[in-house]
């Protein structure tokens, strides 16, 4: 559909819903057939971005239907996890192979050959259970829920459906940047890995929802796009090693070998946080949210 | 005569006679005649071998336009839907704002569900996906038609003209 800044949201939010939709069941059709690293990895975020979605427009919806379909998506999202959680660990562990030598790269490579079995598990485990959850069946609830907002006679409490998109979006875009705000402070401090975990959670939230909202922005989404994307690489990043350092402490590695890869996770952790200390400094949040709004 | 033995009728120097030759050869639409090339088309009894370069010449043409001809016609199709989307939003509007007491009632629900079909349908239109041209062109023209409710019209006749509308679509679009 052409959408315009002045589209009213029952019209903008059925359009913006089913492109989000189509994105995340062609990328589901995709998976059944491949599974793919990368595959799995584009419906993920595809059903995040749907789950983003769905609660920007809840107040256009009745509330059960789409929270049943919140946790339709969801329950896709979850059996996707593990296969992606593994193959990241795979990927991180060859990559810190090939600083070890001798007995450690030996005993790495025993700690992968575990890790690729779990794969295969998980592969299996993932067919089981995508293949219980009907793709056409959740379609055809997704298309018969979005396709009917609140048009003439919307409950108290829900969004006027005649007011235009633009002004919904100003109204909705900062409520997924306030929580990043108020985990600046705490995730500055190195040791609090929580709040840098559930930093990362909320910018990946913001991102979504700018994301989903990118049609009606003008010059200088890709450059805030990109702003925000990177601080999730980086947020990403730290909670990945996070959950190496974990992985390698609860491992059977020797002590030496376990000594040696948390040293080199510890070292990488601490160019990752620089890193984050250096983005915060140079591209704050405030501007980053002033900024997108100023191009809605 | 068939239906393809007219089309070839559209290149200059062929007749009824040559055009059913051109079938009996094989050669039944324009990409074929273009295919074929001036040593096949020359083969064909009764062929002036003179014409042939400006058979072949037009055959390109009417068949890249041939090609072209769908595109053509979905983005005039996607045209038309806008249209009839702006105008379903501009009626709903307007039944919102001249009925707000008498929409709370069931007939408000019916209208909503008219509406929200209707914009479904046109969203059919917009993705492409298995849409028959024609017929589409019909539907939304007789849509069209049944969407241009006269400014203060009554909300039964909306309703009644918006279920029309709906019902022109839905045959297409299901």
């Amino acid at each position: 559909m052409i959408l315009l800044k002045l589209t009213p949201l029952w019209m903008a939010a059925r359009g913006l819903l089913a492109e989000r939709g189509a994105d995340f069941f062609s990328c589901w059709v995709k998976v059944a057939t491949t599974f793919d690293r990368e595959d799995i990895h584009d419906l993920r975020v595809a059903s995040r971005r749907l789950r983003e979605a769905l609660a920007l427009f809840a107040p256009c919806y009745p509330d059960g239907r789409i929270t049943r379909l919140r946790k339709n998506v969801a329950g896709v999202t979850e059996i996707l996890g593990d296969l992606r959680n593994i193959d990241e660990g795979i990927a991180f562990f060859r990559e810190e192979a090939k600083e070890l030598d001798g007995e450690q790269e030996r005993e790495l490579a025993g700690f992968i050959a575990r890790f690729e079995k779990k794969r295969e598990a998980a592969r299996s485990r993932l067919t089981r259970d995508l293949r219980k959850i009907s793709c056409d069946t959740l379609r055809k609830k997704f298309v018969g829920t979005v396709h009917s907002p609140y048009l003439l006679n919307p409950p108290s409490g829900k969004a006027d459906p005649f007011m235009t998109i633009e002004d919904f979006a100003r109204e909705c875009i900062d409520q997924r940047l306030v929580p990043v705000l108020l985990l600046v402070p705490a995730a500055r401090q190195p040791a609090d890995a929580a709040a840098q975990h559930r930093m990362r959670i909320a910018v990946k939230k913001y991102r979504y929802r700018m994301e989903v909202l990118s049609p009606l922005t003008n010059d200088g989404y890709r450059e805030l796009h990109g702003h925000v994307k990177e601080y999730q690489e980086i947020l990403g990043r730290i909670h990945d090693l996070d959950v190496f350092a974990g992985l390698v402490a609860n491992s059977r590695l020797t002590a030496p070998t376990k000594e040696k890869l948390t040293g080199l996770i510890v070292g990488e952790r601490e160019k990752s946080f620089g890193l984050f200390l250096e983005k915060l400094d140079n591209t704050p949040f405030e501007q980053i949210g002033e900024r997108v709004r100023s191009i809605m | 005569m068939d239906k393809k033995a007219k089309k070839m009728l559209r290149l200059r120097g062929v007749g009824e006679i040559l055009a059913a030759r051109f079938l009996e050869a094989g050669i039944d639409s324009y990409e074929k005649v273009a295919a074929a090339g001036e040593e096949e088309l020359k083969k064909i009894k009764g062929m002036n071998p003179r014409a042939v370069s400006g058979i072949l010449a037009q055959a390109s043409e009417l068949a890249s336009e041939a090609a072209a001809e769908p595109k053509k016609k979905l983005a005039e199709l996607c045209e038309k839907s806008a249209v009839l989307t702006g105008r379903i939003q501009e009626i709903a509007s307007d039944v919102r704002e001249r009925f707000r007491e008498e929409i709370t009632g069931r007939i408000g629900k019916k209208i909503e569900k008219q509406i929200a079909g209707i914009a479904g349908s046109l969203d059919m239109v917009t993705t492409g996906a298995g849409v028959k041209q024609k017929r589409a062109a019909k539907g939304l023209a007789r849509a069209e038609k049944h969407l241009g409710i006269q400014a203060g019209a009554g909300l039964e006749d909306i309703r009644k003209s918006l279920k029309k509308a709906r019902k022109s679509l839905k045959r297409i679009f299901p």
